[in-house]
């Protein structure tokens, strides 16, 4: 119901006039690629599920390929599928090396999601299907919407060899980074004995902290090349607030205090 | 830093692979893995991008080809803007989303002011776009915002690049045809600027006749007429005298509500320049007087082209955001001052700089993001404002301080006067009383200083009184028994509603049409009160939807001149 008078003054603001919509651009060669690397990631994935029935597998891995161009939290829902295939169906083996296939089925799932990711985000408007999706972004939570309103496109002119190879690039080094990361966690069968753990445990413990380790010492590293680099007005404003945080307290009892005597003098 | 994709991905990465190695199966966990150390060198590059590379990036602008801090602009009228972002260093990064922000007041129809774009190199990225002021007053344009992501959005931040520029936007003046009368009507046509006066004075057109009185000059005695009378007669000129023509623009806090454009003071602006525009076309002098609540600024009469400048000076002043009322320290204002400042200072308001104290309370969800909302943004406006150290623990206490300096530092990045910035049931918006008193000490003082045959061209925002206009009337009887002309004009809130258009035969299907038919008989009713209770004075009321309005003032002076209208167009 629209105010009257001076409400409706108030109220009709060009802030909630429709802006311009900013054109996504569709990008057909990278997309034609990502949707490539998708089937192939699709097809390498389904192996896991299908070992066996090829027309199960074409079948399978069409409906992974479908599910990315669904769009909405795609990668993360084939992860969590595979994921919970894998904790299903895989046996428990208690080894500390890989196997070749493994590493194989590995990159295919890396091929998948990486490709998935990138071609959800070049091609919003691909095809009537990714719009019933856009559609139902409206429903969703605002702070989900607003992540995806996010999103940015990039001009078909910057596609070539350097992406292309640099996506292989990052799919071969997380697989074998992961493998590497396997094997500096060795199985040590005493573990029981020497530190009061099932192997599989001190193994969890171990890479907890390998992970934890590489995070902080990276972390420091970029952190002491950036801080330098913060602007005067950043610097002010985190002097501030660390001062701020070690006296907190004393402050807010000061302040409570002079609220209070405001209070009784009215 | 990370997306809800990123997020997700990280968490489903962390379980899988606890799980993997936990239960000893090797594929999970290296598929899980690989997805962390994925996530690890994504994370890597887009940090030292976004932290290294990006803080290297300047950007310059070029408002009409120029690149001056400070300019003018002319409201609804095309601005040519270029931008160009230039890094000191040679960079690679892919994928960027450039936005020039543009405050309220301007309005970009293409939507060219936000581009993506990317750096290869040391080349600079240049884009252009055009863009139009929507009201008068102010139009403030801060600088860049940079949007960056990762290939695969896991990772977004975004970035400002300042770059202020402000500009005064000056109103537009309506062109109406203001030719001088080039028929003779009278005797002597006077030169432009000078009228009759139908009392004795220096002029060329004859007044009357009358007995000789010693001291009367040799050279006006009627000397035929004086030999049939036998008694010496002395010829008596008429006075000429230019008109002035004195706007009182109504600049208080009710005419400032709305969106930019929309504004009853928008309206009234234009009015006024395009009045002041079309009298002193015919030389006639114009004087200002702009009054709020509280205070009454003047602008003597005076003619010519610097003068005119002057007043369209004075006018946008007035037009230009002041202090709002105080409201009080809603959710929503703190909602919106936090989108603005993380739109323009995106790097007061990170967890890294902006910390914040370990508390316990609030535990809910909601009020605790609401809180830590608070606290950041007491320390970035603080900064911004150069407040004391323990400011941001008073502001975290404080809810009118903090409200007050919300408003401020929306108002200043360009927001209009619209909810939340201004409370909907704000009881200082619309202070009659004040206004009333500013503007009637206001029309004493010019009715005191002037001559005879003055114009007073009331702009003022009636249309939501509701209460008596004895005051009103009071202080346009005195100016009438000086024998000067008043004119009232009113802004009308839509310019495609006619008085006469309410049609009660009309379908309504809905309750938001009961509404709005409802709210223009409202508004007819008063238009058609007002025009009612002062026509008894002898004052025409028109409304800003008119497009004859102009005219009308035109004529009014004219009647003020000769004591007749040469246009042809009724009152």
């Amino acid at each position: 119901m629209k105010p009257d008078g001076i409400l409706q003054r108030i109220s009709e603001s060009n802030r909630d006039r429709p802006a311009q919509p900013h054109q996504a651009t569709v990008e057909g060669s990278p997309a034609l690629f990502y949707g490539i690397a998708i089937a192939a990631g699709a097809t390498a994935s389904a192996m896991l599920f299908t070992r066996g029935g090829a027309g199960l597998l074409i079948l399978f891995a069409a409906g992974l390929a479908a599910l990315v161009v669904l769009r909405l939290w795609t990668v993360g829902i084939l992860l969590l599928v595979i994921q919970g295939a894998l904790f299903a169906g895989q046996p428990q083996r208690l080894i500390d090396r890989v196997s070749f296939l493994d590493l194989v089925t590995a990159a295919g799932v890396m091929t998948l999601l990486v490709a998935g990711s990138r071609f959800l985000m070049i091609a919003r408007e691909l095809s009537p299907i990714a719009n019933l999706s856009e559609a139902t972004r409206r429903y969703l939570p605002r702070n989900l919407r607003e992540s995806t309103e996010h999103d940015l496109t990039r001009h078909a002119a910057d596609f070539g060899i350097a992406e292309r190879g640099t996506g292989i690039l990052r799919i071969v080094l997380a697989v074998a980074g992961a493998a590497l990361l396997l094997r500096a966690i060795p199985v040590d069968p005493n573990s029981l004995d020497d530190a009061w753990l099932i192997p599989s445990g001190l193994r969890l413990i171990s890479l907890a902290v390998l992970l934890l380790s590489i995070f902080l010492v990276t972390d420091l590293l970029i952190e002491t090349v950036t801080w330098r680099r913060l602007s005067v007005r950043e610097a002010r404003v985190f002097v501030r607030s660390v001062l701020t945080t070690w006296c907190d307290r004393e402050l807010r009892a000061v302040m409570y205090q002079e609220m209070k005597q405001r209070r009784n003098r009215r | 830093m990370l997306t809800p994709r990123g997020h997700f991905l990280l968490l489903l990465g962390t379980v899988g692979a606890g799980l993997g190695v936990f239960n000893a199966q090797e594929l999970l966990a290296l598929v899980s893995l690989s997805v962390l150390v994925w996530l690890f060198f994504e994370w890597v590059q887009f940090r030292w991008r976004a932290d290294v590379q990006l803080r290297g990036l300047s950007c310059e602008r070029l408002v009409n080809g120029s690149s001056s801090p400070t300019g003018r602009f002319w409201a609804r009228r095309i601005v040519r803007v270029a931008v160009r972002v230039s890094s000191n260093s040679s960079m690679r990064i892919p994928w960027l989303r450039f936005e020039d922000v543009l405050p309220e007041n301007m309005e970009c129809s293409d939507g060219g002011n936000v581009v993506d774009g990317y750096f290869q190199g040391a080349d600079p990225f240049e884009f252009s776009y055009t863009a139009t002021p929507r009201g008068v007053g102010s139009a403030i344009l801060p600088g860049v915002t940079v949007r960056f992501g990762d290939l695969q959005g896991l990772f977004f931040i975004q970035r400002f690049l300042p770059a202020r520029q402000s500009f005064r936007v000056l109103p537009t003046c309506i062109d109406v045809d203001t030719a001088h009368p080039t028929t003779k009507q009278v005797n002597s046509l006077p030169p432009p600027g000078i009228h009759r006066m139908q009392r004795a004075g220096m002029g060329s057109e004859l007044l009357e006749l009358r007995e000789y009185v010693p001291g009367d000059p040799p050279k006006s005695i009627a000397w035929k007429v004086s030999a049939k009378r036998d008694v010496l007669m002395t010829r008596q000129y008429e006075s000429e005298v230019p008109v002035r023509t004195t706007l009182f623009i109504d600049a208080s806090f009710g005419t400032r509500l709305g969106a930019f454009g929309l504004r009853p003071i928008d309206q009234i602006i234009l009015l006024a320049g395009s009045i002041a525009r079309s009298t002193m076309a015919l030389r006639d002098p114009v004087g200002l007087v702009c009054f709020d609540n509280a205070h009454a600024k003047t602008v003597p009469s005076g003619i010519g082209e610097r003068h005119f400048y002057r007043i369209l000076d004075q006018l946008t002043e007035c037009a230009e955001p002041a202090r709002p009322p105080l409201a009080r320290l809603t959710t929503p204002l703190l909602e919106h001052t936090w989108a603005t400042l993380q739109d323009r200072h995106p790097e007061l308001l990170l967890p890294r700089v902006n910390q914040l104290p370990f508390r316990l309370f609030p535990i809910r969800p909601f009020l605790r993001s609401l809180s830590q909302k608070r606290a950041r943004l007491t320390a970035a406006l603080t900064e911004l404002y150069g407040l004391p150290v323990d400011a941001p623990s008073q502001l975290e206490q404080d809810d009118l301080r903090l409200a007050a300096l919300c408003q401020r530092f929306l108002t200043e990045s360009g927001l209009a006067w619209t909810w939340p910035v201004v409370e909907r049931r704000g009881r200082e918006v619309h202070d009659w009383d004040a206004r009333f008193d500013t503007l009637t000490a206001a029309l004493t003082s010019a009715v005191a200083h002037g001559r005879d045959n003055e114009l007073f061209v009331l702009l003022l925002d009636l249309v939501d009184y509701t209460g008596s206009l004895e005051r009103l009337k009071q202080v346009i009887r005195l100016a009438r028994a000086r024998h000067h002309r008043v004119v009232v004009i009113c802004p009308w809130p839509d310019e495609t509603l006619k008085a006469k258009e309410v049609d009660s035969s009309e379908e309504l299907d809905t309750v938001e049409d009961l509404v709005e038919r409802a709210e223009r008989a409202r508004l007819v009713a008063s238009g058609e009160r007002l025009k009612r209770e002062l026509r008894r004075l002898g004052v025409p009321v028109a409304f800003t939807a008119d497009r004859r309005t102009i005219q009308l003032t035109l004529i009014e002076a004219n009647l003020a001149r000769n004591g007749r209208s040469t246009t042809g167009i009724r009152r």
